[in-house]
């Protein structure tokens, strides 16, 4: 079991180096899909798919746009979305928030 | 030239000279003036250079000032959220549990997010009881979002086994005021775990997908109230669990899960050996859920065992006090453990609700929900545990004021197996609010 540790822990620092770039590709990913029209009506469909899978949707009007961000990054982990689409969502629930 | 006229030139010359002679002292006085006020006027110039310099240097610091503090409040490129939820109830029962009103529970959750990199997510519980306000830890969990369908949680975090604990306990989700026998706690489904877990998902084509989570955690003990399936500061026997779930769309609507947990407990003391038992614990569950337009239908079915309990020394059973290994911070130490025999559990349910506004668009009907949930919990071994066997029954009726407002009533029917314990009906009404 000591070795199963070490081993993780290994595998962990070695994606937590990788981990940075990765950030800056998605986080460009992420500025491209809000400005994408047909990211924002995948977005669109993949809310109402995902979010009311287990809870009933909230509409997009109750949080700003950051608050929105850091919402779905919850909801991609704990309901085990792709990132892409949990960009899409993102996408569009700042165009739709105002 | 007449000498008149030479006369009158002479005199006119003298005359001009005269005048000149009385002009010239004024005309260099007046220069300098002219270029005193000059060069006054060209210090005020440098002066005044001189201070717009300085105000614009002073703007740019008051510039970077104001960026730093907004990076200060606004975190940069960490964001963050607080949500949460709170709920309140009431309790009427026709068997020993006394009519109450009651405070459910306060769970704020704290959301931060740096980039696209580091998600920490963190709840806490805290709840009432007669006497004292208690504060639990829910989870806290930071999660590495490595890639696109990868990603690794360090912490506390939910069980991934099942459905219920990880996605459908808070009360503004769950479709009615309690959860299904055998779930929650108390029940047979993991609640928490203490350490690293990757988990993500992949889409398969345009309408399938697959989701996986797989963890390693410190993992469950034996305590008073049989396995404690709960996430431990620390591991008391350096056995680690292994637990997970994969999940599957064959399209959008419905989802279909398998989940596994196993672990190894300390047991009670062998006689015969005199040294403490390892204690084998597997679990595995499926569960699905179909989700289109009002209707929701999800089922769970858990099943787990305990097995290498010391065979019985008489007819009283086995020595059930053991001594745990040393754990710090472990309140049980050193006491009485209620499992002592090989044991085994099963779990499952089925809820199906139903919303109104799938039959009518009127304002205040479309807001009604009715839920129906059936299931079943069984404890076969250790005498003691037998006794938590309960057959349940819902029937409930929802009224959601937004989507995350509801309050619940239902109707519940207890049925226990064991003779000891009186079957109760009980009414349960329940204020949900998720923020």
């Amino acid at each position: 079991m000591r070795y199963a540790i070490v081993i993780t822990a290994t595998l962990l620092a070695t994606l937590g180096l990788m981990a940075p770039s990765l950030s800056v590709a998605q986080d460009t990913e992420a500025e491209a899909a809000a400005s994408n029209p047909m990211e924002i009506a995948r977005g669109a469909q993949a809310w109402s798919r995902e979010c009311g899978r287990c809870h009933n949707i909230r509409p997009p009007s109750e949080l700003s746009d950051e608050e929105w961000r850091v919402s779905v990054a919850h909801m991609r982990v704990r309901g085990n979305i792709p990132a892409d689409e949990a960009r899409a969502i993102v996408a569009f629930l700042q165009a739709s928030n105002n | 030239m007449s000498s008149s006229k030479l006369k009158i030139g002479v005199v006119s010359a003298m005359a001009l000279a005269v005048s000149l002679s009385w002009y010239l002292p004024a005309y260099a006085e007046g220069s300098d003036a002219v270029l005193e006020r000059m060069e006054q006027l060209e210090a005020e110039l440098q002066a005044l250079r001189e201070q717009v310099n300085q105000n614009a240097e002073t703007a740019e610091d008051a510039q970077q000032t104001a960026n730093n503090v907004d990076a200060d409040v606004n975190g940069g490129d960490t964001t963050w959220h607080i949500a949460g939820y709170a709920h309140a109830g009431a309790i009427v029962s026709d068997g020993d549990t006394e009519d109450s009103f009651l405070f459910g529970g306060f769970n704020p959750a704290f959301h931060f997010q740096y980039r696209d990199l580091v998600m920490f997510e963190g709840e806490v519980e805290i709840t009432q009881t007669d006497n004292e306000t208690n504060v639990e830890l829910e989870n806290a969990q930071i999660n590495l979002l490595l890639h696109d369908n990868v990603t690794i949680a360090a912490g506390k975090f939910y069980s991934p086994v099942g459905q219920f604990q990880e996605r459908l306990h808070p009360a503004w989700i769950n479709r009615l005021p309690d959860a299904p026998a055998g779930f929650g706690h108390g029940g047979i489904q993991p609640l928490t775990d203490v350490g690293v877990m990757a988990r993500g998902g992949a889409r398969i084509s345009n309408d399938m997908r697959v989701n996986y989570s797989v963890a390693v955690g410190n993992g469950p003990r034996l305590g008073h109230g049989g396995v404690e399936l709960e996430g431990f500061a620390s591991d008391d026997n350096g056995n680690k669990s292994v637990s997970g779930r994969l999940g599957f769309f064959p399209f959008p609507e419905l989802e279909v899960g398998g989940s596994f947990m196993t672990a190894e407990l300390i047991g009670p003391e062998d006689h015969e050996t005199e040294s403490l038992t390892d204690i084998d614990f597997d679990l595995w569950g499926a569960d699905f859920a179909y989700v289109r337009g009002p209707w929701r239908f999800r089922g769970e079915y858990l099943t787990a065992e305990a097995t290498g309990f010391p065979a019985e020394e008489d007819d009283h059973g086995p020595e059930a006090a053991f001594i745990r290994a040393a754990a710090e911070g472990d309140d049980d130490h050193g006491e009485e453990a209620s499992l002592a025999e090989n044991t085994e559990w099963t779990a499952w349910y089925v809820e199906l609700a139903f919303r109104m506004s799938g039959l009518t668009e009127h304002s205040f009907v479309r807001n009604f929900e009715p839920v129906v949930r059936y299931g079943e919990y069984e404890v076969t071994g250790d005498h003691e545990a037998e006794e938590q066997s309960e057959d349940r029954f819902n029937v409930g009726l929802n009224y959601w004021f937004s989507p995350s407002i509801v309050l619940k009533g239902s109707v519940e029917w207890r049925d226990f197996p064991s003779d000891e314990i009186e079957d109760e009906t009980r009414t349960l009404f329940q204020l949900a609010y998720g923020f």
